[in-house]
């Protein structure tokens, strides 16, 4: 089990402990590095050990123009160590994480402690897996339960506790999960009130119907149970009553303890949910199908939540839905797919009280569907999914016009298409919610399943042409045009703006390449924006490699159409051995989000020298 | 029978992992704010401290007036003794025929029977203090346990102030805690109103009494199996008097048995918890009378 350091009054003492604590670790994993390069995994006995280290830290300097904060400690790092030891069936491992003096970012989400916070044991063979421990598991696409880890964004959930997999048929797979969830570096569990259970079932049809897999069929249905058990407690909240409108309500209650409000006729009392109207046991269904015919493929899954009043819904006793459709059909040198997602209230939690700003204590996942892009500029305006309300769809076409002909040239040509769509749902508010001004205590509201709300959440129509002209030059070019809802990142305004960019990549040796990528958002500065989203933006970055060891890099980000004239250079050197990696980059970061499959999380801005170590053995 | 067996556990697992709140009636109550005002330094002089004993009694539980006749004993000598009877168990089902087929189990009376972890009849808790892995004493310790409570250490002295609007069958209970003593962990107050008088059937010792007379039986609670915080994170002070009002309409009855209460034979009884102990620091009665 984690633990965390006690803090004494003795603060200084408790200090320099820590930084003679931090360099021992810092030292000891160096040279625990070094000594992993030479060689790839460990054999002990029958056994086999492996692992991987990473080690990011970062030098903070003050910059008040782009808004990088002088931070307390300037020197700052992330390190972790995972040590696996496999023998057969059984298998078991450890982590230790070193977040005491994290990363700004990280520190910002409390993400912050140091200790060995994951092991495990686990056994299986081709009847049962049985995990004691930590683990992470995803039932189905994830919408009732998936217990995961993205160290970029500083997510771990995973369970504490016992998974048992069964295989009883050929086909057949059984999951059941008790555990509790990991909540940052928080791990004194004798004072958690919360839990988590789940049942999931899995069959494959073509195991078990020749006729299916003769004629390229597959067909895999699916279904899974969660439950949430958290202590209930009584929720207060405040009722306000028009009393010129519902002033037979305030009758009927008799209410005469209540305070006056700054609106006329609009009176404050207090509320309060008895802790035997909280469900204790919020549980999540869901079923899926995935079916394919030679090259055509449908994957959807439908999920449910009983009442679940908490933080995210404000306390609101509706239900819970969702649902994902994707469809795809390939071909050679054609490629089509659409997905369509609508999730109602579906941001559940392990704990009712956790705040939907951060992706702690989360137990589903609720994918974002649409392209995710790498290019730096849309990095900033990436769409973050919204489990609480959100519907749309995506389709996106690949083609790839054929090589050794006029328009596709020698190597052919790839062109990709998408359109990509999410608006909020649309809610009829309860009656009861308007009498008592907050939808708190009620079931909330109402919403048609394929009704799209008037506000528009995210809109993205890009396409984008490579080709690869001889064996020295490969271009591509790519546009979109985006709409971007600000309030996905706690902002006002939409976002509109034109990205145009290209990528060329010109291989001057075997092993000696450039490239540069030159891109453009234009956005428009006369828009109801916070000034430093207004303007247009150009990022420039040219990058030497000398495959596969040394990669150097320059690049900055410009914000040329806002007044102030930004820029946010940077430059890198990576170097890689085998399966090590080191890089050291100084420069500026601006402040926006970071996102993967949807998931955010908001970056400073920053300004410093950064080094990366990662390796793997 | 294996992949029976393994179809039931499933069901149960899921049957069990569900709370399905009925929401066609409103799910919240109103609530006016808590007063906070200074001590009477005068009144808190006065305040004794009060013993609370929820005595785990049922219709059929045939020691239980044994018990009850021991705890009404026990109230004549000692009036500081506050006891509410909690009927629970499956010993207080209704049968389908007279003298037993009247429901006296309540929501919030399974509530403590099971988070007190009472395991056979009659047990009473006293002021909730913990008796190793349960709270419930058997009768034979109650006096005991009773005249062993230190009475010097008052820390919270309750008043009740009631008022009965019959015309819409309701009662409102204003009650103030008066912080006497610092209280170093979180609290809730809780009230609930018991009643008086009924005549129903009752086993005891081994002869059925179609008339017994049952008393300061619990009928519901006004905020809660555990009552409502005094304050946002349940932290009082000392020397501070907090005042909050709660109503209670008892127009149709109490869950499980919808027999509206008799109001005139009925008492309200406000007590003080810890909430991390779950111990009663103060408990206070008013009978009701209109």
């Amino acid at each position: 089990m984690g633990y965390k350091l006690q803090v004494t009054s003795d603060k200084h003492k408790i200090l320099a402990h820590l930084h003679i604590c931090s360099l021992i670790f810092l030292l000891s994993a160096f040279l625990l590095f070094c000594s992993s390069t030479s060689f790839a995994q460990i054999k002990a006995g029958t056994g086999i050990i492996s692992g991987d280290f990473s080690f990011n830290a970062m030098l903070y300097i003050q910059d008040t123009i782009i808004g990088a904060q002088q931070v307390d400690s300037k020197v700052r790092g992330n390190a972790w160590l995972n040590l696996n030891y496999t023998n057969g069936g059984f298998s078991s491992g450890a982590r230790y994480e070193f977040y005491l003096f994290p990363l700004i970012d990280f520190q910002n989400i409390g993400y912050r402690g140091q200790g060995i916070t994951h092991f495990f044991a686990d056994y299986k063979n081709d009847f049962i897996q049985v995990t004691g421990g930590y683990y992470y598991e995803q039932f189905g696409q994830g919408l009732t339960f998936r217990a995961y880890e993205d160290r970029n964004l500083g997510i771990d959930n995973s369970l504490l506790g016992g998974r048992v997999k069964v295989n009883p048929y050929k086909g057949i797979q059984l999951k059941g999960i008790w555990g509790i969830e990991r909540h940052n570096f928080n791990f004194n569990y004798s004072q958690r009130n919360d839990n988590v259970r789940g049942l999931d079932a899995e069959i494959a049809l073509a195991d078990f119907i020749s006729k299916l897999e003769n004629k390229g069929i597959t067909l895999t249905m699916g279904g899974s149970f969660v439950s949430r058990f958290e202590k209930a407690e009584d929720k207060m909240f405040d009722i306000y009553i028009d009393t010129s409108k519902y002033f037979y309500y305030y009758n009927y209650h008799a209410i005469s303890d209540f305070t006056a409000t700054d609106k006329p006729n609009v009176i404050r009392c207090q509320g309060v949910i008895p802790s035997e109207n909280i469900p204790q046991n919020v549980a999540s269904w869901a079923t899926r199908l995935n079916f394919g015919v030679k090259r055509f493929r449908l994957e959807g899954e439908f999920t449910s939540k009983i009442n679940d009043p908490n933080l995210s819904n404000d306390y609101i006793y509706k239900k819970g839905e969702a649902l994902l459709l994707t469809a795809s059909y390939s071909m050679k040198g054609l490629g089509i797919s659409a997905s369509f997602l609508r999730a109602d209230n579906m941001d559940f939690r392990s704990q009712r009280n956790a705040s939907p700003a951060f992706a702690a204590l989360t137990m589903n996942y609720i994918p974002a569907i649409n392209r995710q892009y790498s290019y730096q500029l849309l990095g900033n305006y990436s769409y973050a999914s919204q489990p609480s309300g959100q519907i749309g769809l995506q389709g996106q076409i690949n083609y790839l016009i054929p090589k050794k002909t006029k328009v596709g040239g020698k190597y052919g040509t790839e062109i990709t298409l998408n359109y990509a769509r999410f608006n909020d749902i649309r809610k009829s508010f309860v009656p009861l919610s308007d009498t008592i001004g907050t939808i708190t205590g009620t079931e909330g509201y109402t919403s048609k399943f394929f009704g799209f709300g008037k506000n528009l959440l995210y809109q993205d129509i890009g396409f984008d042409i490579s080709r690869r002209f001889n064996k020295y030059w490969k271009l591509m070019l790519m546009y979109n045009y985006i709409n971007y809802n600000m309030s996905l990142q706690g902002k006002n305004g939409i976002l509109k703006g034109n990205h145009v960019g290209f990528e060329l990549t010109y291989k001057i040796k075997d092993i000696h390449a450039l490239r540069v990528e030159n891109q453009f958002l234009f956005i428009p500065r006369k828009i109801d924006l916070e000034d430093k989203d207004k303007g247009s933006w150009c990022f420039l970055l040219v990058e030497y490699s000398i495959a596969p060891k040394w990669f150097v890099t320059v690049s900055d980000q410009w914000h040329f159409g806002n007044e102030k004239q930004l820029h946010y250079p940077n430059a890198a050197v990576a170097f890689v051995n085998n399966t090590t990696r080191i890089s050291l980059n100084f420069g500026k970061t601006r402040a926006g989000i970071l996102c993967v499959g949807g998931v955010c999380r908001t970056v400073p801005a920053s300004y410093g020298l950064g080094l990366s170590i990662t390796t793997t053995f | 029978m294996k992949r029976f067996a393994l179809l039931i556990t499933v069901l149960l697992i899921i049957g069990v992992s569900c709370d399905k709140i009925d929401t066609s009636k409103e799910v919240f109550k109103t609530i006016g704010p808590v007063e906070v005002s200074a001590w009477n330094e005068d009144y808190a002089r006065t305040v004794v401290q009060k013993i609370y004993v929820e005595e785990f009694t049922a219709h059929r539980c045939t020691f239980c007036p044994t018990g009850a006749r021991e705890l009404k004993a026990i109230m004549e000598a000692d009036p500081t003794v506050i006891v509410t009877a909690i009927h629970c168990s499956s010993l207080a089902d209704p049968l389908s025929k007279p003298p037993f087929n009247i429901n006296y189990k309540t929501p919030m009376g399974d509530v403590l029977h099971k988070d007190f972890n009472i395991k056979d009849l009659p047990k009473a808790t006293i002021n909730r203090i913990k008796n190793e892995n349960e709270w419930g004493f058997g009768r034979t310790e109650w006096r005991k346990i009773i005249e062993n409570i230190n009475r010097n250490n008052v820390r919270a002295g309750i008043e009740i102030q009631y008022s009965v609007n019959k015309s819409i069958q309701e009662i409102e209970a204003k009650v103030s805690v008066t912080i006497i003593k610092e209280i170093k962990n979180p609290v809730q107050l809780c009230i609930v109103l018991q009643e008086n008088g009924i005549i129903s059937g009752q086993i005891d010792n081994n002869v059925n009494i179609l008339e017994y007379e049952h008393n300061d039986m619990i009928r519901v609670g006004f905020n809660g199996n555990y009552g409502t915080k005094l304050t946002q994170n349940g932290m009082v002070m000392e020397q501070i008097k907090y005042t909050s009002t709660f109503k209670l309409n008892y127009e149709n009855g109490f869950s499980y048995s919808n027999i509206p209460a008799k109001i005139d034979n009925c008492n309200i009884v406000a007590y003080l918890l810890d909430m991390e102990t779950k111990e009663v620091i103060q408990v206070e009665k008013i009978d009701v009378k209109n």
